[in-house]
């Protein structure tokens, strides 16, 4: 298989630049119909007739590549064709009928077997790139992918040894699926083949890192994305090959993953996105995600949000990976910024920043500063952000009940808060109120103002389920007010005022 | 049994350890009960003769004190016997009653209605006097000496037959009456008092009679009526012929005729009706003064509802359970003004006013809108035709549209507009909300016109946008603030120029309220930062390139702030706009000076408004006064800033909870950790358990005496028929023996 790579490519070459003849042969054979292609293969199969493939494959030349450009009504018999085409080779595979003669003297049949051989990589090549370049045909694409993993399964299984993968072929269908112009396909190929199968994508990422370039990197995410996490337990249940361990799989998932991590020209949008899937798709798959850590931590001073997305992954190392780092808190309080307050990010560092505070053994210094931090934040804040700073901070209040005089001191002292200090702990917020706070009983959204009351009432709530609170935004808030009903009149205005001109309700407007 | 009675009674008292040296302290714990019990079953062991047993042949089992028993057992003899006792009570009970009954003292009153309250004074009169009268007329039914009276005295009650009195025998009515006198007359006789009834008779017959002369009368006038009538014709030619002959038209000249006309028209017109008593300028003055009051209290009080609407805090920002069905809001009910001055005299003009109802906005004329959008409304009011509510509500909303397209008119259309809001509330305020979306759109895709932001403008005039919830201004609200914080460092001057307009617009709608916005600092501290010349003097930002306003001009440009024109780059708007936020600055440290966070506030936008001032001062004396107020106002809040306390509540105490460590613990049993209320469900189960037993006892109490009122009743007719038995019977006796004695007598006669 591997010799006839380079001539199929050529091959496949030929064929494109041979499409305009081929359309005049085409007028001189009209038929591409379904019961002509089942006609056709009916014949190969039963008498045996080789020189049926020429007539498919032909077919194939004169019709998919219209198809594939431009999708229409041919695309059934385009897909009838794939699975005509398929169900000929794999009957041939299965015979045994394409593997080079074991004895010398059978020259005939050796030569046989080679025009099987470049017949087959034709086809081979002409369904690689269905895969890599059809955005018009999605189901050929799909069945293109089908017809391709069943021929890798066929080979595979028509060899003669147990232990054998037939890898060079898979190798070139990953190489078109990562190519794909298609995510979708990407998604359903992971969804469909690499989740299920583990044989599958054990021999998939082996060796995957050289192959990687900027090209793929969309493609490669997005499979990442679509697969299953598997445990060593689902790996056991199954009876696969010795070859095939968990340990080796990670080794070669981390491999082919840093492979990306390191390609030289990721932009910040790239960043964004590996840092949204890090946490929960990457790492549970690596072998030692310890070796994320420099990575981690450059990301992490970075500027912008590339930090927030950060946090999540280096908790989890933090977590499961005994990472130790020292200026966890520190840093995280220096992402408290209105910038923060402001990103589509917010609700997920929220979570995060619930999640890191939720101990009982920080310091009162501290739970004060982030406090002091968040109600500052709030004087700038858009209305979504401050919906989840208020039960937010209720609840670090109701946990850590010496933060209290915050809002309660009876017996005065001086506001000694630094709002410059980075360091939490030396902040001085425990000696400062919360005013951010009570100022937001009187904010014009009247469910907020209403909210922002519970630090003037005793607190009898035990405490506040988050998760009502951090998804809000502006167009939710707007919805939610639409879909309030006219019950009674809306108050009127009763005072007469002009409109423009000195004095009246626009002073300094003209029309 | 040995020994005396004496010493077998003391083993029997010793043996249930009553007597004697007690052995065990446990016997304190045996109940009072249980001792009486013992001590009579020891009493009776040495009563033999007074138990008496009732052997029966059979074994019958009834049921006594609830429960089965065999008859005859010590077990029923006990039972009957108390039943006995019982008995024997109520007995001497009743007889004591019966015996004193009539014989207490007491006043009873018996007036009616005495002790009913529901009566008021003069039905309760009322109601005495229909008795006593029903009382007396009771008593007269029988009265044999004053019939005559009663007939008179039942108030005209008389028998009748088809509306005749029975009395009157007058079959032949056109014979004509005689004069009740003359029969009178010839009667003569005045041998006795007439009695009612003859009087009322007498005055039936005159009238009739006088009746019957007055119709002959009558019929004799009309008769020579007649014939004068027919004579008439005569007589007129005889005047005709006499007098000169008259012009054949009326001689009477325009105005009389037009006169006459309008004084039969004045017939026809309705009846002038009594004006409201004229009311003096001050009587005027007051009313408006106490209108007005009214107005602001009511809008003091939806300014502060703050529980009006937020009740149900948790399920608002509980967004799992959207309920589509929707959240009901308590809006304020509409005071229904007497704005009917528009349409009063449309009531009985009846003329449709020439104007056709406008159905897009290019039917509106271009001079005059305020008279059209007068006569639409006069010509349209619902009361005049079917449908005219609808056109009318269409009409409403299609207003408001055109106010909004065209702001230049807007002096005009929003008093309009408002006085029609009153009456079609809910159609404007649908229309309004419907158009949130589509503003929504247009300050999110950065494509706002004029029309977009005085939207909220004519929200502003038309609502009251002090409430704490109102069903228009707060969506509106949350729009605004939303397209403040859009903004970023890179907007552009047409997004910062409409931010100020919103701002100014946010501004006014708190004018009175208040209410304190995050985003509006924020967006003021971006455009200053924006706007002012050289801002990395102030935030120490390296990068001027963004800035709009880098250098500052040798003589500022000034132009008017137009709302419908937003800038589009040809007229440098850069200064004015500046002047304006610095204006704003002041204006949001005057309106928040209440706040706790004003310092945080003045120390945000203070340096931005100083460093204004640097440059312009000069030119703008109003940014140096704007820059000493906020500064001013900035050191107040330092100064008078404290810690805040506002967990000023009664101490909450912790519910704790210690276990009893009860031995006898019975977990069917329920406890009550709570001591009054375990005392409170004790006394209140004792209560029901009295209750019960006490309405038992009353039943058979009653029972009993309805059972002795049957026993005496039977008692009493009994001995009455014995009685008269015996009387007849000595009748009978008596009688028959002068019978006998009659007989006898006679036959003795006869012999003899």
């Amino acid at each position: 298989m591997g010799k006839s790579t380079a001539k199929s490519a050529k091959s496949a070459k030929s064929a494109k630049s041979s499409t305009p003849k081929t359309k005049d042969v085409s007028r001189k054979r009209p038929e591409f119909t379904p019961a002509k292609i089942d006609a056709l293969v009916a014949q190969l199969i039963d008498a045996n007739a080789l020189n049926n493939l020429v007539a498919l494959l032909e077919m194939w030349q004169t019709h998919v590549p219209s198809v594939l450009a431009q999708g229409g009504d041919d695309e059934a018999t385009a897909r009838h064709l794939v699975g005509g085409l398929f169900k000929s080779f794999n009957h041939l595979i299965r015979e045994n009928r394409m593997a080079l003669p074991k004895h010398k003297y059978d020259e005939k049949k050796a030569v046989a077997v080679k025009w099987l051989n470049k017949q087959y990589s034709t086809f081979i090549d002409n369904l690689l790139s269905v895969v890599q370049q059809s955005n018009h045909a999605p189901s050929l694409t799909v069945d293109a992918c089908d017809v391709l993993m069943q021929l890798v399964k066929a080979e595979t299984e028509a060899h003669y040894t147990e232990a054998f993968f037939a890898e060079k072929p898979l190798r070139r269908v990953r190489q078109a699926v990562l190519a794909s112009e298609n995510p979708a396909v990407v998604a359903w190929f992971a969804e469909e083949y690499l989740s299920p199968y583990f044989d599958l994508r054990f021999y998939w990422f082996h060796n995957l890192a050289p192959e990687i370039t900027e090209a793929m990197f969309d493609n490669y995410l997005v499979l990442v994305e679509h697969l299953r996490e598997l445990k060593d337990q689902q790996f056991a249940e199954k009876q696969l090959p010795s070859r095939v361990v968990p340990e080796k799989f990670r080794a070669h998932f981390q491999e082919a993953t840093l492979a990306v991590l390191t390609l030289p020209k990721l932009t910040h949008a790239h960043y964004q996105r590996i840092m949204a899937n890090l946490h929960k798709r990457i790492i549970p798959h690596m072998h030692q995600p310890h070796q994320l850590m420099d990575f981690l931590t450059h990301c992490y001073h970075q500027g912008g949000d590339l930090p927030l997305l950060t946090l999540s992954s280096l908790w989890e190392l933090m977590k499961h990976h005994n990472l130790e780092y020292p200026d966890f808190y520190t840093k995280l309080y220096a992402l408290l910024t209105p910038e923060m307050m402001a990103s589509t990010y917010r609700p997920r560092f929220m979570r995060l920043c619930e999640l890191f505070l939720s101990s009982t053994h920080l310091s009162a210094q501290l739970v004060a500063s982030f406090i002091k931090r968040l109600a500052r934040l709030t004087l700038t804040a858009p209305v979504p952000a401050t919906v989840a700073v208020v039960p937010f901070v209720y609840n670090l209040l109701k946990a850590h009940p010496t933060v209290m005089v915050m809002i309660h001191r009876p017996e005065g002292g001086a506001d000694e808060f630094n709002a410059e200090e980075t360091n939490p702990l030396k902040t001085g917020a425990i000696s400062s109120s919360v005013w951010e706070l009570e100022a937001l009983t009187s904010h014009y959204h009247p469910h907020v103002a209403t909210l922002a009351r519970i630090y003037s009432e005793p607190f009898r709530k035990l405490r506040y389920n988050m998760e009502d609170f951090y998804d809000w935004d502006y167009s939710q808030l707007v919805q939610q007010e639409q879909r309030k009903r006219y019950k009674a009149a809306a108050a009127l205005e009763f005072e007469e005022r002009g409109v423009f001109g000195a004095g009246n309700y626009l002073e300094d407007w003209v029309a | 049994m040995a020994g005396s009675q004496l010493k077998s009674l003391k083993a029997a008292l010793a043996k249930e350890g009553l007597i004697g040296a007690q052995k065990k302290k446990k016997s304190s714990d045996k109940r009072r009960s249980d001792t009486e019990k013992v001590i009579r079953g020891i009493r009776d062991e040495y009563n033999r003769f007074d138990q008496n047993v009732n052997r029966t042949k059979r074994d019958v089992s009834v049921i006594a004190g609830g429960q089965f028993v065999k008859e005859g057992s010590d077990q029923h003899n006990d039972v009957s016997r108390r039943k006995g006792a019982i008995q024997r009570t109520l007995k001497s009970q009743y007889e004591l009653e019966r015996k004193q009954k009539g014989k207490q003292g007491g006043l009873i009153d018996r007036r009616f209605g005495e002790k009913h309250k529901g009566l008021s004074e003069e039905e309760r009169m009322l109601e005495r006097y229909r008795r006593e009268r029903a009382k007396e007329a009771k008593k007269r039914v029988f009265s044999l000496e004053s019939d005559d009276e009663g007939a008179d005295d039942d108030e005209g009650f008389i028998l009748t037959h088809a509306g005749k009195p029975l009395a009157v025998d007058d079959d032949d009515d056109n014979i004509p009456l005689k004069h009740p006198n003359e029969e009178d007359m010839v009667e003569a006789a005045p041998t006795k008092r007439k009695s009612k009834r003859e009087v009322m008779n007498e005055i039936i017959a005159k009238s009739k009679f006088y009746k019957k002369q007055r119709q002959d009368a009558h019929a004799q006038q009309q008769e020579e009526i007649m014939d004068l009538d027919d004579e008439f014709e005569d007589v007129m030619d005889a005047v005709r012929e006499s007098q000169p002959a008259k012009p054949q038209f009326s001689s009477k000249s325009e105005e009389d005729i037009a006169y006459d006309q309008r004084v039969r028209e004045l017939t026809y017109d309705r009846r002038a009706a009594p004006a409201d008593a004229t009311e003096t300028e001050e009587e005027i003055k007051k009313k408006e003064e106490e209108r007005w009051k009214k107005l602001v209290a009511a809008r003091e009080a939806r300014m502060t509802a703050r529980d009006a609407e937020g009740d149900d805090l948790d399920d608002y920002w509980h967004q799992s359970s959207d309920d589509e069905e929707g959240e009901e809001i308590d809006g304020e009910k509409g005071e229904d003004g007497d704005d009917e001055d528009g349409e009063g005299s449309g009531r009985f003009s009846r003329k449709p006013l020439a104007v056709a109802m406008p159905s897009s906005l290019k039917d509106f004329p271009e001079e005059n809108v305020g008279e059209f959008i007068g006569q639409v409304a006069k010509a349209y009011a619902p009361h005049l035709a079917e449908g005219n509510k609808q056109l009318m509500d269409n009409f409403v909303a299609l207003l408001f549209e055109y106010t909004v397209a065209h702001p230049q008119h807007a002096e005009v259309t929003i008093p309009q507009l408002r006085k029609l809001a009153s009456k079609y509330n809910e159609e404007l305020v649908t229309r309004v909300r419907n158009e949130i979306n589509t503003i929504r759109d247009h300050l999110l895709s950065g494509d706002v016109s004029g029309a977009d932001i005085f939207y909220f403008v004519a929200i502003g005039l038309i609502f009251s946008t002090s409430d704490h919830y109102h069903l228009v201004v707060t969506p509106a609200v949350i729009m605004i603030n939303e397209y403040l914080a859009s903004l970023t460092k890179e907007s552009s001057l047409a997004q910062v120029y409409i931010g100020v307009a919103l701002v100014d617009i946010y501004l006014q709608y708190q004018r009175l309220s208040k209410r304190y916005s995050p985003e509006v600092v924020r967006f003021m501290a971006l455009a200053l930062s924006r706007l002012v010349p050289e801002p990395s003097k102030v935030d120490g930002s390296e990068s001027t390139e963004s800035n709009l306003g880098a250098k500052p001009p040798k003589k500022p440009v000034t132009a008017p702030l137009s709302l419908s024109a937003l800038p589009k780059g040809d007229v440098d708007l850069r200064y004015p706009v500046l002047l304006k936020l610095i204006k704003q600055v002041g204006q949001i440290t005057d309106l928040w000076r209440d706040l706790g966070v004003l310092l945080d506030i003045g120390d945000a936008l203070g340096p931005w408004v100083n460093h204004t001032a640097k440059y312009y001062a000069g030119a703008n004396p109003e940014v140096a006064s704007t820059a000493t107020m906020v500064g001013k106002l900035t050191e107040a809040a330092r100064r008078d800033r404290k810690p805040l306390t506002l967990q000023y509540h009664r101490a909450i105490a912790i519910p704790t909870y210690a276990p009893a460590f009860d031995e006898n613990f019975n977990p069917n049993k329920h406890y009550d950790n709570n001591v009054h209320r375990a005392e409170l469900n004790k006394l209140r189960h004792t209560l029901k358990k009295e209750r019960k037993q006490t309405l038992k006892d009353i039943r058979q109490e009653q029972k009993f005496i309805a059972g002795e009122k049957i026993k005496e009743t039977k008692q009493f007719y009994d001995d009455y028929h014995k009685k008269m038995s015996n009387i007849i019977n000595s009748i009978q006796t008596t009688e028959g023996r002068e019978k006998n004695e009659y007989d006898r007598e006679r036959k003795r006669r006869k012999q003899g």
